[in-house]
């Protein structure tokens, strides 16, 4: 019994460290620069005239993210004039899944036509400092003059498999607020998603 | 000649029927509450309930180690569950060819609920990534985020049985 409960407690404390990497709702974010599917580099500074970015994890192979593309391309025409543009960033090993290729980041961005830059973390050295552990993964970023801090961490929505089924718009509800000078109500949701893989 | 026609066609498709329903019956929609009623009224029995779906890479790769577990559990007061997280209506079109295609006897349930509240029911530490197992007996529970191999179960379950 003393050893389950031994076991059991040094399993919460590892979970917690493990959970407790990566950033929370209120951290400020670290610079990052990544190649785009136009082969020029983009940086979060570049973004420093917006009111905020809209970080998403994302990539081509998983279903869960598939069933996003629409909605974050609806996201981002919406938002982006608005101030909130949306940045997404694909943080899976081609070689584990070659649909996440950057070569297939290309022709997928140009076939549904996305309106916001599709980033590549090559490196794999972006997605470990935000703390994303799947696709889709959402991080609301607010720009406080240059500075930016994570306002909102999880999922678009509440229903991935049927947009018309919808019942919170979590992350649209959130940007919402941060539009009318307050802060987002719900700042952090859960979701399924495709495990990011590495091979380190 | 029409008449036998329609008779085989009439035959045909009875058959297509019953094939079909036998197969959906063996992947059926619950909620998280259905899933968590069943081992809380079992309580004499552990529970393996793995989260996994057809498309997810690490899932299907530490399958056969859960299927070896299962087989070396048979006869014991042992359950295990795979429960999908393919969407429903890839069930007829992917989930069954793959269970066929594997030869998966298991018990297999597709879960489709509110994700912002049963991920939280499984475990405050679980963010939904998935390969994730639940272990369930009596009240103790043990959750694992990754990918396991056959002896990491066994390991597990020892500690079960204790």
């Amino acid at each position: 019994m003393k050893k389950i409960v031994l076991i059991i407690s040094l399993l919460i404390s590892l979970s917690t460290f493990l959970y407790s990497q990566g950033y929370n709702v209120g951290d400020e974010v670290a610079g990052f620069s990544l190649m785009n599917i136009d082969d020029t580099k983009v940086s979060l500074s570049d973004y420093s005239a917006q009111k905020g970015v809209v970080v998403i994890f994302t990539c081509n192979h998983c279903p869960y993210s598939v069933a996003y593309e629409d909605r974050i391309i609806a996201l981002d025409q919406k938002y982006k004039s608005k101030g909130y543009p949306v940045v997404a960033i694909n943080p899976n090993d081609p070689e584990l899944y070659p649909a996440d290729s950057f070569d297939a980041m290309k022709a997928r961005a140009k076939e549904k036509g996305f309106s916001f830059p599709y980033l590549f973390d090559e490196e794999q050295s972006v997605y470990p400092v935000f703390g994303a552990t799947k696709t889709p993964h959402v991080y609301l970023l607010n720009n406080t003059s240059g500075k930016f801090s994570v306002e909102y961490i999880g999922a678009i929505d509440d229903n991935t498999q049927d947009a018309s089924k919808v019942s919170e718009s979590y992350l649209s509800n959130a940007i919402e607020a941060l539009l009318k000078g307050e802060k987002p109500k719900v700042t952090l949701t859960k979701a399924i998603g495709c495990s990011i893989k590495t091979k380190k | 000649m029409t008449e036998d026609l329609m008779m085989k066609l009439f035959l045909l498709s009875i058959s297509f029927f019953i094939t079909s329903q036998v197969w959906s019956q063996q992947v059926e929609v619950v909620k998280y509450n259905n899933l968590e009623q069943r081992w809380k009224l079992e309580s004499d029995t552990l529970f393996v309930i793995n989260f996994w779906a057809t498309w997810c890479k690490p899932c299907v790769e530490e399958l056969p180690d859960f299927i070896k577990l299962d087989k070396q559990m048979e006869g014991k007061p042992f359950k295990m569950i795979l429960v999908s997280l393919d969407f429903r209506s890839q069930i007829t079109k992917r989930v069954i060819p793959f269970l066929k295609n594997k030869d998966i006897r298991q018990e297999v349930l597709v879960l489709d609920d509110d994700p912002n509240v049963w991920i939280n029911q499984v475990s405050k530490d679980w963010d939904g990534a998935i390969p994730a197992t639940l272990f369930v007996k009596n009240g103790q529970q043990a959750f694992y985020a990754k990918q396991m191999d056959y002896s990491e179960l066994i390991e597990i379950i020892k500690n079960f049985n204790r």
